[in-house]
């Protein structure tokens, strides 16, 4: 199935208590591009990041995730509560207590989905190459048998995972570390190390959470570079959030503003950079007066 | 002043006396008050002695720490608090030639070594059992288990009353007891096992309480605190007692005099062969998908979910391999000691385990078979100092901890050597 847009967020709604983070979000993601999720601080960015990639539950609407030749309704996946129509319908009262008990967010990355974090999140004691092995593990033989007796399926499926993972460590430009604790890393290493990473699932989409965050300007170059190369030769939809606007213009096909958890605007770059209400919001702008920069 | 030339021996002996009064303090009212009757006798010459030789010590330490090598040495000490190290790749271990001399000294120990002895080692053993299962739940997937003395006594019950209800002998219940306890991991281990870190802690801690009420009090069953006997293992249908009731005996089928020690002999053999297919079996499985996938999870959980892997089903499989191999080492336990009640499995025999795993150094094998034989061996060579005993494992415990707080042996990493980098 080739569908245009590969993520598709409706009415998405998401509440904290009496706390409304995002109300009424709505916006698509084509295939094959590079989009920016941006807004002032506290605007709701992650909080779509953590509904999109389902580590929060939605409070209401909807998200499609068109990837692997089917579609996966996100807020699905992490399991739902019963309704009274389930307890008529068996297939549905068993599928959603299969998503109840085994369901989370795991099931997105398995959708093909995968995530980076805002906060660098690596296994800091294993190695480097180790990090990009976990990534593969449900692509690996993991026959407990196999692995014991060291079979030469399981020997071949290793080679592979290990062929895998220098690859992506040559695209990140880590080989020279490959063997070193993640723990022992640079913080721009770390943050390409854990692009590496979520490219080892084999996503169809991969999620930057502020990917630039703490690079100096040289790093950020390279890093606008990586994400082309991702776009480009793996065919892999990018979004990220990015606070970097010299960054965010450069790369971005398409840009969604949101402000008190609401879309304030849509559209290319250049659209967004003469949109009023943006500019109003990261300037901050009296009720109804126009600022123009 | 200069760092090290001379030794600053005021400092050292400030430091004695402080440390002086203070082994007053605690071992003042210890040692130095004696019940006898309804009175009691003041020990003065006990407790001068204890300070004196706290004093002693604290002053040879204290000045050996302003020597050269001392200051090299502490200097050391508190550069070791890093983590592990990864060894380059095509990385050849020593244990390659240790390994083999070990098994021949092992398979040595049970024609030269007293009965008491063997005794010794043969707990030693189940220990290291106890210790490598452990490990899997809290070395490797980071999962704090304080009830692990619940699947040992699974273990052991299983056998005791596998053989009093359904007449099932050593060999038959030792994989079936492995798989008991991995089921009642799954049972526990299900709902549980999404929260973490303390409150997984005291579940835990209530399910291993809750294992050793219900065979206190289920009596019908159980036989409650009178506990049960246990079958002794058996060699191809051969008993190792004096007389048989059905079947041949040992001593008889093969024309030799009976010796008690035979029986003991035979399960350290056992033992030991399962201790080092539980070892192979750990070294393997820390290599492959499902051991990277334990560290994974105990480095960073959501991580873990981000990438794909059911944290729950992770975290149940550590918990089920841990289990199972502590069920082993109950059988084991309780065929060499003919005998179980509910007072073998109290929560001391838990942090027992988790010192050793602790001690040895979180999920390092090496470790935690050395902690293992320490931890059971030391008390039974401290016997003499009787109600000591604890005292200096804690002292022991106190001072690993300050020395080598990541434990006995450090955790070394496999390296890789560079590939060619392929996308498939």
């Amino acid at each position: 199935m080739s569908q245009e847009n590969i993520l598709a967020v409706e009415n998405l709604v998401m509440h904290f208590g009496g706390i409304k983070a995002l109300n009424d979000v709505t916006f698509d993601i084509k295939r094959g591009s590079v989009s920016a999720l941006i807004g002032p601080n506290g605007a709701g960015k992650t909080t779509v990041f953590n509904c999109l990639t389902g580590f929060y539950k939605a409070t209401g609407g909807k998200i499609i995730l068109s990837a692997g030749g089917k579609e996966t309704s996100i807020i699905k996946v992490l399991g739902e509560p019963f309704k009274l129509t389930d307890f008529f319908s068996p297939v549905a009262f068993f599928s959603r207590l299969k998503y109840k008990m085994f369901g989370g967010s795991h099931l997105v990355n398995r959708a093909g989905l995968s995530r980076t974090f805002q906060n660098i999140r690596l296994f800091k004691e294993m190695s480097v190459v180790e990090n990009l092995l976990v990534a593969q593990h449900m692509r690996v033989n993991r026959s407990l048998i196999a692995g014991i007796l060291n079979t030469k399926g399981y020997r071949k499926s290793e080679e592979e995972a290990l062929e895998r993972a220098f690859y992506w460590l040559g695209v990140v430009d880590l080989v020279g570390s490959a063997n070193r604790l993640a723990g022992e890393l640079s913080y721009g290493q770390q943050r390409r190390l854990e692009i590496a990473r979520a490219m080892c699932t084999n996503p169809e989409i991969v999620c930057l959470d502020e990917p630039a965050a703490g690079l100096n300007p040289s790093e950020t170059e390279a890093l606008t570079k990586m994400i082309r190369v991702l776009r480009d030769q793996h065919n892999t939809t990018v979004l990220l959030i990015e606070h970097d606007m010299g960054m965010v213009m450069d790369i971005s096909d398409y840009i969604v503003v949101l402000d008190h958890g609401e879309v304030i605007a849509k559209g290319g770059p250049d659209d967004i950079k003469n949109n009023p209400k943006v500019i109003a919001a990261y300037l901050g702008a009296e009720e109804g007066e126009e600022v123009t920069l | 002043m200069s760092q090290s030339v001379g030794i600053n021996f005021k400092k050292s002996s400030i430091d004695a006396l402080i440390a002086g009064f203070m082994a007053l303090i605690l071992f003042g009212p210890i040692v130095g008050v004696v019940l006898d009757g309804y009175s009691f006798n003041a020990e003065f010459g006990k407790v001068a002695w204890m300070v004196l030789v706290v004093i002693v010590g604290r002053f040879a330490m204290s000045s050996f720490f302003q020597t050269e090598k001392g200051i090299a040495m502490a200097f050391r000490y508190a550069n070791n608090n890093d983590g592990a190290t990864v060894l380059p790749p095509g990385h050849k271990s020593k244990m390659v030639w240790i390994i083999p001399l070990v098994i021949v000294i092992g398979l040595l120990v049970p024609f030269i070594a007293s009965k008491y002895v063997l005794t010794v080692v043969i707990l030693g053993l189940i220990y290291v059992l106890l210790g490598l299962g452990l490990n899997i739940v809290v070395g490797l997937a980071g999962l704090l288990d304080l009830g692990f003395v619940g699947f040992y006594a699974i273990g052991a019950y299983g056998l005791a009353l596998g053989y009093e209800n359904l007449g099932l002998g050593f060999w038959s219940m030792l994989p079936i007891a492995a798989l008991m306890a991995a089921i009642a991991g799954a049972i526990l281990g299900f709902p549980v096992l999404r929260m973490h870190g303390d409150y997984l802690a005291i579940v835990t801690l209530g399910f291993g309480e809750i294992i050793r009420l219900v065979l206190t009090n289920w009596a019908s069953f159980t036989h409650g605190p009178n506990g049960v006997s246990a079958p002794m293992p058996t060699f191809f249908g051969l008993e190792f007692t004096r007389r048989s009731s059905d079947g041949g005996t040992f001593h008889e089928f093969f024309n030799i005099p009976y010796d008690s020690a035979y029986r003991y002999m035979f399960i350290y053999i056992v033992l030991f062969a399962v201790v080092w297919a539980v070892l192979f079996i750990k070294h393997r499985l820390v290599k492959m998908p499902i051991g990277r996938a334990w560290e994974a999870l105990r480095e960073d959980e959501i991580a873990c979910r981000s990438l794909g892997l059911n944290h729950v089903l992770v975290k149940l499989s550590a918990f089920m391999l841990g289990a199972s191999t502590g069920g082993l080492a109950g059988v084991f336990f309780a065929t060499y000691q003919g005998f179980v009640n509910p007072s073998s499995f109290t929560f001391f025999e838990s942090a027992l385990i988790l010192a050793i795993v602790v001690l040895g150094g979180m999920g390092s094998t090496l470790g935690v078979v050395i902690a293992a034989f320490c931890l059971t061996v030391l008390p039974e060579m401290l016997r003499e100092f009787a109600e000591y005993r604890v005292l200096m494992f804690g002292i022991l415990m106190v001072v690993m901890m300050i020395w080598k707080p990541r434990g006995i042996v450090r955790v070394t990493r496999t390296g890789f050597a560079a590939r060619k980098g392929v996308v498939k």
